[in-house]
């Protein structure tokens, strides 16, 4: 059980970690607010 | 929901998958932008819903979506006005090109034209809007940005004339192609320093 919740949180991570990279390549997500952009990822 | 929670669950993912601290960051910015875009798109579904306007109003988000990804356009500072914005913005574009849809069909077409060249125009002139939250500093980035605003208005007009074509066969084609101009029109606004003025406006009411 905790090796399948372990290899979820990783999924989630790897999920997230594109959807950051996606949000901030584009010039706005979708809505109008936009949340501060980490500096990682300002380009 | 709270910024400090977004944090906190992107510490906690980070420490479990034992990732570096910075990482920490580009999750919390994920998780809030996900959790704001759920919120928004689900609540303006269902007033659409409510107001009996649902795939008018899933096109408009669809094109808004596809059109600002791209060419940017105006924020608010909060994200309460972004939500009231949405909610009340996209089910009445949906409900106006229901209604619009059953003018004659010349006015549609109108519409569809005039949509097609203010966004050109728009983008021409404006796109990619940024915001200080989200600047683009690279001018590779921002030129790949207007070049592909061009491209998504592109295909909006393809989408538009492949509706036009099929509006003899399938009913529902005349409203979804006056919603489809109706939020190119909108989208072209936010582009705008009019709108910015606006927006600004509206987070000084706060």
């Amino acid at each position: 059980m905790k090796k399948v919740l372990y290899s979820m949180m990783g999924i989630a991570v790897v999920a997230l970690v594109f959807i950051a990279n996606v949000a901030s390549a584009s010039a706005c997500f979708y809505c109008h607010y936009q949340p501060e952009v980490p500096e990682s990822l300002r380009k | 929901m709270e910024p400090n929670l977004y944090r906190r669950l992107a510490f906690y993912l980070c420490q479990q998958n034992q990732l570096p601290a910075e990482k920490e960051y580009e999750l919390a910015y994920a998780l809030e932008v996900l959790f704001i875009n759920i919120l928004n798109l689900t609540l303006t579904l269902l007033i659409g819903w409510l107001l009996g306007v649902l795939p008018g109003t899933a096109a408009c988000l669809l094109v808004a979506t596809a059109y600002r990804h791209t060419a940017g356009g105006t924020h608010a500072r909060s994200p309460w006005i972004c939500a009231a914005i949405t909610m009340c913005v996209f089910p009445v574009l949906a409900w106006l090109g229901a209604q619009l849809a059953g003018l004659p069909v010349v006015y549609t077409r109108v519409a569809a034209v005039a949509a097609f060249l203010l966004g050109i125009y728009a983008i021409c002139r404006y796109a990619p809007v940024d915001s200080v939250q989200a600047p683009i500093i690279s001018e590779a980035r921002h030129r790949r940005l207007k070049k592909y605003s061009y491209l998504v208005i592109g295909i909006l007009a393809a989408v538009m004339l492949l509706l036009e074509v099929g509006s003899s066969m399938w009913l529902y084609a005349r409203t979804l192609q006056m919603c489809g101009a109706l939020t190119i029109l909108w989208v072209s606004f936010n582009l705008t320093d009019t709108a910015a003025k606006l927006s600004q406006l509206l987070d000084r009411q706060q």
